[in-house]
């Protein structure tokens, strides 16, 4: 009776959506996607998912979900599909936004912290557009005497960026243009070229772009590439031919400045319009995946608002821009001859690449400058794992984890995942990186042999002890008998001895 | 276990801890490991009622299985009054969860949501439940020893329960965060409390002997006590008819020298029955028996395990030692 109820009960009460993850003491609910977004993000939960994604086996460890309470870390795997199909990114941490329980894991705070680790790297076809600006402030030299544009030659021809502009897997092209006032121009010729071999390429970078002097129509020249530019034939052309994806790098030393008079503040309506543009033009209607820019921006210079103060507008997904949100203190500032002396309007293009999809570099030097280049064209992947830590105690009972990503495109899902309240198996090994590696079950012998094997040894050294101690004192062996005066010692007892 | 490998010292108390202790400890391993490698066959809500119940079966099992090993009961009985036990334990700790989950922890602590939320670990909502399975862990053994020593029992139960909820809290929430070694050290407290508590091993396995330690007829021993358990008093001397320990007058033993009584409550007396010197000795402590022919009852004293007593004097005396055996040695 009470053995039929124990198996009624357990069979009732069994839910379908929880599954157990294979070597641990999670148990997670299913994955929830969030409506409305570009992309799928899938988040692995079953070895199937993983092998369906192409995971090797040596990796398979790493793909479901695992969760060190002991040192407060969660691993999730996920990658993302379109339309059923897996869909390569260029993700890093800051393209993605982890919530633990509903709250950001910020990687700033300690002891929170977030990684990604892409796994099987794969080139697509792309089109690079480069938009340089071109302004007569790129013909400062440094202390050194190199001039800014002369840096961006020497990081335009590092060999590794080159590589990336002209992956040798699949066939990518770069659109050189440079940008004053009014709009941009193509870098020495007359028309629109795509640049298909990196021979072409290096000699225009090295002949052909130069500084044209004038003011920095910035704005104008992002509206451009991701507009009017893109609905020309040749490219139109190359992108449906070799199923290619625009990519929009733009490159400026200054801020947008349409005239002598113009002050930081005035950029705000301006800068507002554009990122509706750019907005439609991504997430419009009818506009398909592949064929949507993503803009990178490049500063090269010192930024002169500190990134923290436009992070809530980014975060909310604001176009509407404000002087005070875009200039802060230097809304009412004129531009040429003040601000362009200062630094460089990071705020615009944190702006642009956020609502791009794509990201912001700032950097000073031609290293620097390199690595915004190469991260721009970086290779995409098929598929991430996610390492995140939070404080211990968040872990204390089930918790969601969210997963937002938040360039390039959209994609959104949550997932329940259920540690055993009671107990857990091994507790996680760090790597090299302070990361939790689980620990095979067969190290829990570990811990339950010595213990009992200290158990069984403490059970007899009672006895031990007893004994040492008898030995000590002379009761377990025969002193010498002294010689008796008379009657040998062990004389047989009269009868009714000692029974 | 068996009780020759236990000598009557205090260090016997914890030999049954030692065992609920590992059972406690195997029970963890077993249910942690059959999560880990097989999987659960049953939904989250039943982790806690099936962890508790498992640690509350193996440590009343393992209880009743020392006991039926020290007392040398036939194998059968003994292996069907573990099963008995631990089925009982397991029974009790498995409906308690579910008792406490649903009704005395609301109750006591107010219909708070979470407190029926499983994955909640917060010690206020998960403390009833081991006190609950501790008492299973005791009730077990309690039933197949038919009720004797109830109250003991029930309160060790109970009381071991919550030193395994608290360590198992300390370890993850307190000292450090890491349930694997905490739920480890919780089962192995719990086990190993009930065993300090509960399971002292009872002086009726032991029978008081009086051994030989002088040359002369060395390690010549005999029982203080009866079969039957039942009050004796055995004699030392070398009465021609004999004695129930014979020695020699040489070593200056008198024909009627000593007498060692145990009473039915089984505590020992040595009395002293002669004039010449008769001396127990123990740490710190020198007990004259000679005796006092003004009063009309020979001298006495307690004997404890390891005493010794000293007949005559100088380098002839004879020396006897009052020592704790297994019973069974006879």
């Amino acid at each position: 009776m009470f053995t039929s109820l124990m198996l009624w009960g357990l069979l009732t009460s069994c839910s379908e959506d929880i599954i157990h993850i294979p070597n641990t003491t999670l148990r997670v609910g299913g994955v929830e996607q969030v409506e409305g977004t570009d992309l799928e993000l899938r988040i692995f939960t079953e070895e199937g998912q993983c092998v369906d994604a192409g995971v090797k086996e040596s990796e398979m460890k790493d793909c479901l979900p695992y969760v060190d309470r002991a040192s407060g870390q969660v691993r999730l795997a996920f990658d993302f599909r379109y339309d059923s199909t897996q869909f390569e990114v260029p993700l890093t941490a800051e393209f993605l936004e982890v919530y633990h329980m509903g709250a950001r894991v910020s990687p700033d705070q300690p002891p929170m912290k977030v990684e990604i680790i892409p796994h099987n790297p794969v080139r697509t076809p792309q089109l690079f557009i480069l938009v340089i600006d071109a302004s007569g402030s790129m013909n400062t030299p440094d202390a050194l005497g190199l001039t800014r544009m002369a840096k961006v030659k020497e990081a335009l021809l590092d060999k590794d960026v080159v590589k990336g502009f002209f992956p040798e897997e699949v066939k990518s092209a770069v659109v050189l243009l440079n940008f004053t006032a009014g709009k941009p121009v193509p870098v020495g010729t007359a028309g629109v070229e795509i640049l298909k071999n990196q021979k072409r390429y290096k000699t225009l970078v090295r002949e052909s772009l130069q500084p044209q002097g004038g003011y920095t129509h910035l704005y104008d020249a992002v509206e451009y590439a991701t507009g009017e530019l893109l609905q020309n034939e040749e490219i139109k052309k190359f992108l449906t031919l070799n199923d290619a994806s625009p990519t929009i790098i733009v490159l400026t030393d200054g801020f947008n400045n349409l005239s002598a008079a113009d002050t930081c503040g005035d950029n705000a309506v301006r800068l507002s319009r554009l990122l509706k543009n750019l907005r439609e033009r991504r997430t419009g209607e009818g506009v398909e995946l592949d064929l949507r820019p993503t803009v990178f921006s490049v500063g090269l210079g010192r930024p002169i608002r500190p990134r923290k103060t436009i992070e809530d507008s980014l975060k909310r997904n604001l176009v509407d821009v404000d002087p005070g949100k875009l200039c802060g203190k230097y809304a009412g500032s004129r531009i040429d001859g003040s601000l362009e002396k200062i630094g460089i309007d990071n705020a615009s293009l944190e702006w642009i690449a956020f609502h791009g999809g794509g990201f912001s570099y700032i950097h000073q030097d031609v290293e620097g400058l390199g690595k915004a280049f190469q991260g721009a064209a970086a290779e995409r992947f098929e598929w991430f794992e996610l390492r995140y830590a939070v404080d211990q105690f968040y872990l204390r009972r089930a918790f969601e984890s969210k997963l937002r990503l938040v360039a390039f495109a959209t994609a959104e899902a949550k997932l329940m995942l259920y540690p055993s309240p009671w107990f857990d198996a091994p507790t996680g090994t760090p790597d090299e990186s302070g990361w939790a590696r689980p620990t095979p079950l067969r190290a829990s012998a570990a811990v339950v042999m010595p213990i009992l094997g200290i158990l069984i040894s403490v059970a007899f050294f009672g006895a031990a002890g007893f004994n040492t101690r008898r030995a000590l004192f002379g009761r377990t062996r025969r002193v010498k008998p002294k010689a008796p005066p008379g009657g040998g010692p062990g004389a047989a007892p009269p009868a009714g001895g000692a029974g | 276990m068996n009780i020759f490998l236990v000598p009557y010292t205090w260090q016997r108390h914890l030999q049954v801890a030692l065992i609920t202790g590992a059972a406690g400890l195997l029970a963890w391993w077993f249910v942690m490991s059959w999560f880990t490698f097989f999987g659960p066959f049953w939904s989250l809500e039943w982790d806690g009622a099936l962890f508790l119940a498992t640690c509350s079966g193996m440590i009343g099992g393992a209880a009743v299985l020392a006991e039926g090993s020290l007392r040398r009961r036939a194998l059968p009985s003994r292996l069907a009054l573990t099963l008995t036990a631990a089925g009982i334990s397991f029974g009790v700790g498995f409906a308690g969860y579910w008792l406490w989950t649903f009704a005395l922890g609301p109750a006591l602590f107010g219909a708070v949501p979470d407190s029926i939320d499983s994955a909640l670990v917060s010690l206020r909502y998960r403390l009833g439940g081991f006190v609950i399975a501790g008492l299973g862990s005791a009730l077990g053994p309690l039933v197949t020893r038919k009720f004797k020593g109830g109250v003991t029992q029930l309160l060790s139960g109970a009381a071991a329960g919550l030193f395994g909820g608290a360590v198992w809290h300390l370890c993850n929430f307190t000292i450090y965060y890491d349930l694997y070694l905490a739920s480890a050290l919780g089962a192995f407290t719990w086990g190993f409390g009930y065993g300090v508590l509960a399971w002292g091993i009872p002086d009726e396995l032991y029978a008081g002997w009086l051994r030989v330690l002088s040359p002369s007829r060395y390690g010549l021993r005999i029982p203080v006590d009866a079969m039957d358990r039942s009050p004796k008093e055995r004699f030392v001397g070398h009465f021609p008819r004999g004695l129930d320990v014979w020695l020699n007058a040489e070593g200056q033993v008198m024909e009627l020298h000593l007498s060692v009584a145990v009473d039915g409550e089984q505590h020992y007396k040595a009395r002293g029955l002669t004039l010449q010197p008769t001396v127990v000795r123990r740490f710190l402590e020198r007990i004259d028996l000679r005796y006092d022919p003004r009063r009309p009852a020979p001298l006495e004293t307690r004997l404890s395990s390891g005493d010794r007593v000293v007949l005559g004097q100088g380098d002839q005396a004879t020396t006897l030692e009052f020592i704790m055996l297994p019973r069974e040695e006879r």
